[in-house]
């Protein structure tokens, strides 16, 4: 009897996800939940097909690690696209202040 | 000039001049790098060419055209090219989480292999494919997001 449930796998991952990354979930968001639904489909198909009996124990392990590496990578791309996004908010905040900061002090220090 | 402006902006240059000699542009992840990225092209290729190839015979029955001998070839093709990509990326600077990404993507390919000899069926066929597509799909997407456009 099966008891992995897409939508609960699916949902889960989205919330948790979402409240990590807070205000920089929009920018992932796409990527992300897209790659979570084939994360959550492959462990429902493991599952079934363990009890179907159509993959042994082996192949079911050799399913397994490939989706605890798929999601090794979407947990290391969705840092890479955050840490883009915070460069890019550091970057707004130096531009923002080159002009002032460099008026002030009479000199071209930024 | 220099001590006017520090007696009265000494807390603004306080916090400033760490900024200045780190850099007046900020850089938290690597360059994007083209080679990578045409290498990363390369394998997503070679793999796509392998899964179609298997996912056709199984669709049309031809499981001896499925055996891992007469794909041993396109195996090693596929991990040297992530092997030398491997390499490339432990080259670059702030390059580290591409490079996990490739680790980990080689992983999925051995993984894969290893399934591959013990015989497809279709379902899991098709669910190693999405998770290998999957992985590919993040890789690139991380090199877009790379070029920080």
């Amino acid at each position: 009897m099966a008891k992995l449930n897409f939508i609960t796998i699916f949902e889960e991952m989205v919330a948790a996800a979402r409240t990590t990354l807070a205000g920089n979930w929009p920018a992932v968001a796409d990527i992300a939940s897209s790659s979570f639904k084939t994360l959550a489909q492959a462990l429902v198909d493991i599952e079934q097909m363990k009890n179907d009996g159509t993959i042994s124990d082996e192949q079911a392990k050799l399913l397994l690690n490939m989706h605890k590496n798929t999601s090794k990578i979407v947990l290391l791309t969705v840092d890479v696209i955050d840490i883009i996004k915070a460069e890019a908010v550091i970057n707004a905040a130096l531009s923002a202040i080159r002009i002032p900061v460099n008026a002030a002090l009479g000199f071209q220090i930024l | 000039m220099y001590l006017k402006a520090f007696k009265g902006q000494h807390w603004l240059i306080a916090l400033l001049i760490p900024i200045y000699f780190a850099s007046c542009h900020v850089m938290l992840a690597g360059a994007y790098n083209e080679k990578v990225d045409e290498s990363i092209q390369k394998v997503s290729d070679d793999v796509s060419l392998l899964l179609v190839t298997l996912e056709i015979n199984l669709e049309n029955s031809r499981l001896k055209e499925n055996s891992y001998e007469k794909h041993h070839a396109s195996y090693i093709t596929i991990f040297s090219e992530l092997e030398s990509l491997k390499m490339k990326t432990q080259s670059l600077p702030k390059y580290e989480q591409v490079t996990k990404m490739i680790i980990a993507l080689n992983q999925n390919m051995k993984d894969f292999e290893s399934l591959h000899k013990t015989g497809f069926n279709k379902r899991m066929l098709s669910t190693a494919k999405a998770l290998v597509e999957t992985s590919l799909v993040n890789v690139m997407a991380s090199q877009n997001a790379l070029k920080r456009k």
